[in-house]
């Protein structure tokens, strides 16, 4: 069975990427691909100069980094430390290093006041932040995060959209993986929509999740879009990005 | 991964397929029974024929083609190895031994006289065999019988409905499992572990931790939510309750439980002229 026909796709530093699509799209078989851990039947997969074919899953690991959806999946440690600990161990990081990129880390989360804790005994919103920072704290080029925003209350997503802004300023590229259409609309720069295995839209955020074709891909239009969308035939000249630019025409208007 | 194929159900419509689970257990029981009751290769080598007929009837031998490669592998290792062993314990060989093979350093026969006989490489075929057609039977029934048939099979030889049912989400979630097993390990890996570098004990803590410890709270936690949504659902209120797949006797049926007590009678037969080995 083909997953992925077809893609021809270049991510660069510094972007924040959306990659949504419904459900067996063929999304997670991407990330997968990206990080090594599958082998294209055709083709070829670059990241930073590694050729993906060739490259052990070790070696891609530090230049890019993959959250799976279940946080469950990788946490083993006693506390929260030794959990964000554990990835740069696996490269013999020295321990200073290691200790300052783990209090960055925890700090940035909001996980401070937790790093002697039991991993298991957080809340699924707080496990989520483990695996994130216990994977950001490798510091790869490139994150793909997939579904990063299930499970998560409304504080935790925007801490981790400024986190990610942060590492797309320092010149990192930021991939979410996700159905969360709304939240993929205002934190991301370009969005890229799979459907059947196949690259349906790439391209500007707002564009391409204000284009109603994208219900094609099993997606919704954003509230804002489909405002917009209602509103555009009689009333604004021109795709609407966010809920201050809807104002500022309506204000405009009235 | 292929020699699992011969302990999993494929559905397909086969006269073995459709024979009802309990004529299938009773026609296994009586094979495995009659491969276990002498062990003389002749009498092995009767059960043969009936077992290849079964897998030509289920049209199994795509499946079992894995595990025949696995047990050709497991006879190589093990014919020579039995048979050295048995020579070795045996008595001295007679004149009637004929002796295939004397182990000797600067014409001296080491560690005593190591010798193999024509008596120890024929028990050696004969433990072997035996042991080969006894999985072949056990596959023949795991592929030809879902979960569904099994669980009913159970329910109508009274096992009680609170074991059965527990047995079976066992089996249900053996793949959901696999699959946790597969992310659990991925997800390691995308943190720099490296499972197949260093020595033996750095490797064996390399997997047993990260790997094993998420997979113990994962399914913990799935197993409680699954007992709550089992206990919201009414699961065991009732100690009986119906069936969803019902067997029914039919003519074929009859047939092979006939076959099969017909089996379990000539075994009976041989256990009476020759004691169990």
């Amino acid at each position: 069975m083909q997953a992925l026909r077809g893609i021809d796709l270049e991510l660069y530093a510094g972007e924040m990427v959306g990659l949504l699509g419904e459900n067996g799209s063929g999304k997670t078989t991407l990330a997968r691909l990206i990080v090594g851990l599958i082998r294209p039947a055709k083709g070829r997969i670059t990241v930073c100069g590694l050729d993906t074919t060739t490259a052990s899953a070790y070696e891609l690991a530090r230049r890019v980094g993959l959250v799976f959806q279940n946080p469950d999946h990788q946490i083993f440690e006693k506390t929260v430390w030794n959990e964000v600990a554990f990835g740069p161990r696996n490269y013999q990081t020295p321990q200073k290093e290691v200790d300052r990129r783990i209090e960055a880390e925890l700090r940035g989360f909001d996980l401070w006041v937790y790093r002697s804790r039991l991993p298991t005994s957080l809340s699924g919103g707080e496990r989520k932040s483990v695996a994130f920072a216990s994977t950001f704290v490798l510091e790869p080029s490139v994150l793909l995060l997939d579904e990063p925003t299930k499970g998560m209350d409304y504080g935790r997503k925007r801490g981790l959209e400024k986190k990610a802004r942060d590492l797309c300023d320092a010149g990192r590229a930021v991939v979410f993986i996700t159905h969360d259409v709304e939240f993929a609309f205002e934190s991301t720069q370009r969005a890229i929509v799979l459907h059947q295995g196949k690259i349906l839209f790439d391209g500007r955020t707002q564009e391409v999740l204000s284009d109603p074709l994208i219900e094609k891909a099993g997606l919704r239009l954003p509230p804002i879009a489909r405002l917009a969308a209602l509103l555009q035939d009689s009333l604004l000249p021109q795709p609407i990005g966010s809920v201050e630019e809807l104002c500022n025409h309506l204000e405009m208007l009235l | 991964m292929g020699a699992l194929a011969a302990f999993r159900y494929r559905e397909r419509d086969t006269l073995l397929h459709r024979l009802d689970p309990r004529a299938k257990l009773l026609l296994s029981i009586s094979l495995i029974l009659f491969l276990w009751i002498r062990a003389d290769l002749e009498v092995i080598l009767l059960a043969g024929p009936p077992l290849i007929l079964l897998i030509a009837v289920g049209r199994l031998w795509g499946d079992l083609r894995g595990s025949l490669r696995v047990y050709l592998i497991l006879g190589l290792i093990l014919l020579p190895l039995n048979s050295l062993l048995y020579s070795i314990y045996a008595p001295t060989p007679d004149e009637n031994s004929v002796i295939f093979l004397t182990i000797t350093q600067k014409g001296t026969p080491i560690l005593g006289e190591l010798f193999i006989t024509r008596q120890a490489v024929e028990f050696s075929l004969t433990i072997y065999l035996r042991l080969i057609f006894m999985l072949l039977t056990v596959s023949t029934f795991i592929i030809t019988t879902s979960l569904d048939e099994i669980q009913a099979l159970l329910f109508k030889l009274h096992f009680p409905y609170f074991f059965v049912l527990t047995m079976g989400f066992a089996f249900r979630f053996m793949p959901t499992l696999a699959e946790e097993a597969q992310r659990i390990r991925e997800a390691q890996m995308v943190r720099g572990l490296d499972p197949n570098t260093g020595g033996f004990l750095r490797r064996y803590w390399k997997a047993v931790v990260p790997l094993v410890m998420p997979l113990l709270v994962s399914v913990l936690r799935r197993s409680v939510m699954f007992a709550e949504a089992l206990e919201v659902r009414a699961t065991f209120v009732q100690p009986r309750r119906t069936l969803m797949v019902k067997p029914v006797f039919k003519k074929a049926d009859v047939a092979v439980v006939s076959t099969s007590l017909a089996f379990l009678g000539v075994s009976f037969v041989f256990l009476l002229l020759r004691p169990i080995l």
